[in-house]
């Protein structure tokens, strides 16, 4: 009797092992196709996300007041990491150098900085084959005087063409008064690296304006009558005007690859 | 019946796949918690336009104020404050679901904490050592979360 109750006991533990393992079979099943299950959802979510934001941060021209940052659109991402020196952009060591006469206030300069200047960064500055330089002008009206003279305090810090480029992005109405302390402000907050305050202060010194009187006097002597114009030439040697007729990256690839050739 | 009924889910919770993932939860639990840290320290510095802190020359800075900062309007910073907090919530849910929705919420965390760290890398050119902490944070929380899943022992 003992024998046969210890065979139906072991036949039990038997049954009920087997069963234990079943069930730990399927639940391992279930578990890997709830895994899959969440892995194509969170596939899609990620997806859906990496649409937006590779869309998102479109540009505005609405510069809120108050001292608060301004949208600084790709100017960041474009120039990080470069060297900006004063109002040179790239390294000194780089064979070509490109020389921009603009007016902050100028509508055809902000065209050239969304429409050409990001290629040219990309293409030479960020390799080392070029180097900017820029030569501010200030005759379009007041408020390029005080853009002017906010990027030359940009300069100060070395952040000109980070400034310059948000300050486009944020371009207003000519002359309608829009360059405001509030303005340049918020262009300020939205620079990496740029000091709010020491920018307010070297804004009004004569620096500022000297930078201004010096632009215009290299802007007489190469004969120009309008922004943005260019002076391009191996870096150190003789220079000569870069002709556009539009802004397209193109009409500038084409006589930087020249003179890199 | 009751009394022999609680002895089980003792047992149950004493076995090795209990133990295993009461120590993963723990685990996932100061993860998460690191994680609402760093998210909470960026939202901080967005709302009070705080300098960031960083080692890396202006890098946080560049990144916090590049277009890829917001998505659709909102600070990334505060979606992943939100996540995480969501991630930390569905660990007090003791049932599969919490489970499922913690994995699931944490492998989108990895996967859009990869394609920041990509546009850091290729498109802003600069580091935030916060991002980059808090994407290693998330990575390790979807592991410790998709093991915790796969090992926990049944749920009633």
């Amino acid at each position: 009797v003992s024998s046969r109750e210890q065979r139906k006991q072991a036949a039990r533990d038997a049954r009920l092992a087997a069963e234990r393992q079943e069930a730990a079979a399927a639940q391992r099943r279930r578990r890997l196709q709830q895994l899959g299950g969440i892995v194509l959802v969170a596939a899609a979510v990620v997806a859906v996300l990496v649409v937006i934001s590779s869309g998102g941060g479109s540009k505005t021209t609405s510069v809120p007041a108050g001292g608060q940052a301004a949208d600084a659109g790709d100017a960041p991402a474009l120039l990080g990491g470069l060297p900006q020196k004063g109002f040179t952009l790239g390294s000194t060591k780089a064979p070509v150098t490109l020389v921009e006469f603009n007016d902050m206030q100028c509508p055809i300069c902000r065209d050239y900085t969304s429409a050409v200047f990001p290629t040219l960064v990309k293409k030479y500055v960020r390799t080392g084959k070029l180097r900017m330089q820029m030569q501010l002008q200030s005759f379009i009206g007041p408020d390029s005087v005080t853009a002017g003279k906010a990027v030359a305090a940009a300069a100060k810090q070395n952040r000109a063409w980070t400034f310059a480029d948000i300050f486009y992005d944020n371009q207003g109405q000519e002359n309608s008064g829009y360059v405001t302390p509030d303005f340049v402000k918020s262009i300020a907050a939205a620079t990496p690296g740029l000091n709010e305050a020491t920018l307010s202060r070297d804004t009004a010194t004569p620096a500022a304006a000297q930078a201004l009187k010096q632009g215009s006097a290299a802007f007489n002597a190469a004969g120009f009558d309008g922004t943005p114009s260019f002076l391009v030439g191996k870096t150190g040697g003789p220079m000569r005007v870069l002709n556009w007729s539009s802004l397209t990256p193109n009409e500038f690839t084409k006589q930087i690859d020249q003179l890199l050739a | 019946l009751v009394v022999a009924d609680t002895q089980r889910v003792h047992e149950a919770d004493r076995s090795a796949p209990g133990l295993i993932d009461r120590r993963l939860w723990r685990v996932a639990l100061a993860l998460a918690l690191v994680g609402v840290g760093i998210a909470g320290y960026l939202v901080y510095v967005h709302y009070a336009h705080a300098t960031v802190i960083c080692s890396i020359s202006h890098g946080c800075e560049t990144v916090q104020k590049s277009k890829y900062a917001k998505l659709g309007g909102v600070p990334v910073a505060l979606i992943g404050l939100f996540g995480y907090l969501a991630i930390l919530a569905s660990l007090f849910v003791r049932s599969e679901l919490g489970r499922l929705a913690g994995a699931g919420m944490a492998l989108v965390g990895v996967g859009f904490s990869g394609w920041l760290t990509y546009l850091e890398a290729e498109r802003i050119h600069a580091w935030c050592q916060w991002c980059v902490g808090s994407a290693i944070v998330m990575t390790l929380l979807a592991i410790v979360l998709v093991w915790r899943l796969l090992v926990s022992p049944p749920t009633p």
